[in-house]
């Protein structure tokens, strides 16, 4: 299922060093979410 | 990507990374990497779904790419580390422009499957002219 064209989905989660980030935050900016596969 | 840091910075892109290992390993990543960018931690990999980013097949593991991507890596001189997380879980790459919709959506099928720094800058730079055509408005109509 390709998203493009829709709108992003919302988050609210804490970064490594338990900050609260959420998708409004980045609101009037591109922001690129980069998904990890796994931190190994 | 690391090494498009200042270009995509220029652009006025914020970059995000997400995981969903929580606690010490994602700390360690952050510390050990250098990461420049936050690292959100999605534990219960909710925003994962959101994106339709699930678990892998064996063969998106353990296929040829994967090999030939772990192959480049070594030669490159980087270290491979054993995993002690989920192997299964897809990664992948989203870009949402700044009206907050979602301009490139990609599941990557292995770890060697990221879309190229060059097509995330097209994206950007395209969308960019496009925010500035006004509504309505086609180019041969700005005349």
């Amino acid at each position: 299922m390709d998203l493009t064209g829709k709108p992003a989905v919302p988050f609210a989660l804490p970064d490594a060093q338990g900050k609260m980030h959420h998708l409004a935050d980045y609101k009037g900016a591109w922001l690129l979410l980069v998904f990890h596969r796994h931190l190994g | 990507m690391r090494e498009h840091e200042a270009e995509l910075s220029d652009l006025g892109l914020a970059v995000a990374v997400v995981t969903f290992e929580a606690g010490f390993l994602a700390r360690r990543y952050v510390e050990e990497s250098g990461l420049v960018w936050p690292l959100l931690v999605d534990e219960k990999r909710e925003l994962y779904r959101g994106y339709v980013m699930l678990a892998a097949s064996f063969w998106d593991i353990w296929g040829p790419k994967t090999w030939w991507a772990y192959g480049k890596a070594m030669l490159a001189g980087q270290k491979l580390h054993g995993s002690q997380g989920d192997i299964s879980q897809r990664g992948g790459d989203v870009l949402i422009d700044p009206a907050g919709t979602v301009r490139l959506h990609h599941v990557g099928e292995g770890p060697a499957d990221r879309p190229a720094v060059a097509k995330l800058l097209e994206t950007i730079r395209a969308g960019g002219q496009e925010q500035i055509v006004p509504s309505g408005h086609n180019q041969e109509e700005r005349r």
